[in-house]
């Protein structure tokens, strides 16, 4: 498949597409942590994640390409598996506990959430992630979701927000969001 | 619409960037000032965030259950594994290849090509007579090997045959290049113990027309005469044998061979006349008597020396 398939499939939210390029470029992208202190484990994670990124990029039309799509997915890669090294030799050195202590507390309010949206119909979850990760237009939300309508689609995603936001509200007392 | 949701309205469109320039900094103010508001911000913040990692996670899993094959460090390891494995095979066939070659080889030396320099030599001049309608008559040409010491052997051996034994084979280490040296055994007849496993010695020494390949030049001739009827003066080669088909009994017959630079020729002569066996002879074929004076003249030589 050429890149310029690849980009108009990706855009349209294919994401058969994106389980190809994830096969094609797999070998490729994981040598790059591979062979740079990395484990094989640590390598898919890094890969999984940057092609997640491109994605991301692509979907919502954000994409500005200048190169073929393995060289920007190999950027991506470098950059992720470097900000990891620099994490991973920064924790040796700053005081770990105070670190520790902080995200505790955002970890909890978002296994919280992430329980919550969990809960969310299947309907609810894809409106919520594709309008607010792939950053799909209501239009192209109304068509995947085969929505009868734009408007369908804008009003299916107010409900499901508020419904999210009583959720979270009710497993929390406000007075923790004060802290 | 309560307080409540009018902030998180807000904050919604400030998060999903669809505020004008102005509104954006005059929330940006409100954000500074107002706490409640700054707290409604932050869940709302977080889940955003949380339902983009939701789809992350989900995205991820969903190319974590994608097969890939073999990672690079593992597919080393395979490719390693694949080669050995292939030249264990190919090593394995070769070599039972040529196991099976060795036997076959083994076979073709069991057949009875006699050096003169093997052992076999003394034991193999045995005449077998034949019974009644088989005759054989055995010539052998004795030709002792320019390297070998044991033509006197050789000699000796001949003489245990049951025959009138002529002289033994002389000594001619030192004239082998010139003198065909013959040692012949006549007709023999005798009660045959074993019809079919006649052997003829025939050992021809190099003229100087002849080649020089002394050690191949012993070799047996089975022979087998039948006297049928139906073919009266015929011969045929098979399975190297040498099958006479007519009325040999009363007169001998001689076998004699010619060694050339390209082979060797079987030739007999019978009652005055020299024939030439052709040795790929598969079918009966009528003896036909020579002509060429040539090799009359060879022939002769090579009968009046033994």
């Amino acid at each position: 498949m050429k890149d310029s398939e690849i980009l108009e499939k990706l855009h349209a939210g294919d994401e058969k597409v994106l389980e190809y390029l994830y096969k094609k470029y797999y070998r490729m992208m994981t040598r790059i942590v591979v062979t740079n202190n990395g484990t094989e484990y640590e390598a898919k994670d890094i890969y999984q994640d940057a092609l997640i990124v491109f994605w991301q990029k692509a979907v919502s039309g954000n994409l500005v390409l200048t190169s073929k799509i393995s060289t920007y997915l190999y950027s991506i890669c470098l950059n992720l598996w470097r900000k990891e090294l620099d994490r991973k030799s920064k924790l040796k050195y700053e005081e770990k506990d105070e670190v520790q202590y902080l995200e505790q507390d955002r970890e909890e309010r978002a296994r919280i959430i992430r329980g919550c949206i969990a809960k969310l119909g299947e309907t609810c979850q894809k409106v919520l992630t594709y309008y607010y990760f792939d950053g799909m237009s209501m239009n192209d939300i109304a068509e995947k979701l085969k929505f009868a309508s734009t408007n369908t689609a804008k009003t299916k995603k107010y409900k499901c927000k508020k419904r999210l936001d009583q959720m979270v509200k009710e497993n929390y007392k406000a007075s923790d969001f004060l802290d | 619409m309560s307080k409540e949701q009018t902030t998180i309205e807000l904050i919604e469109s400030y998060l999903e960037n669809t505020m004008s320039p102005e509104a954006r900094e005059s929330f940006e103010n409100l954000l500074q000032q107002d706490p409640v508001v700054r707290s409604e911000f932050e869940v709302q913040q977080q889940l955003v965030n949380s339902i983009k990692e939701f789809r992350r996670a989900e995205l991820k899993a969903q190319l974590n259950n994608v097969t890939v094959g073999v990672g690079p460090a593992a597919l080393l390891s395979l490719k390693t594994a694949a080669i050995i494995t292939i030249t264990a095979i190919v090593g394995l066939g070769t070599f039972l290849y040529l196991q099976k070659e060795d036997t076959s080889i083994t076979k073709i030396d069991l057949e009875p090509e006699q050096n003169a320099t093997t052992e076999q030599v003394p034991a193999k001049p045995e005449a077998t007579p034949l019974a009644t309608d088989q005759v054989a008559t055995i010539d052998i040409v004795g030709t002792p090997d320019a390297s070998d010491q044991q033509p006197n052997e050789k000699s000796e051996s001949f003489s245990k045959i049951a025959a009138p034994t002529k002289k033994p084979v002389p000594q001619p280490e030192q004239d082998l290049a010139n003198q065909p040296a013959v040692v012949s055994i006549p007709t023999v007849l005798q009660p045959n113990k074993d019809e079919d496993d006649l052997s003829i010695e025939e050992l021809v020494l190099p003229s100087e027309q002849l080649s020089q390949t002394n050690s191949k030049e012993q070799g047996t001739l089975a022979v087998e005469n039948t006297d049928n009827g139906e073919y009266n003066f015929h011969y045929q080669f098979y399975q190297d044998k040498l099958f006479l088909y007519g009325d040999f009994k009363d007169t001998p017959y001689e076998i004699l061979e010619l060694n050339f630079s390209n082979g060797k020729k079987l030739f007999m002569f019978y009652r005055g006349a020299y024939y030439s066996l052709k040795e790929n002879q598969i079918e009966i074929t009528s003896l036909e008597a020579l002509t060429d004076n040539e090799i009359i003249k060879k022939l002769e030589i090579i009968k009046a020396n033994k």
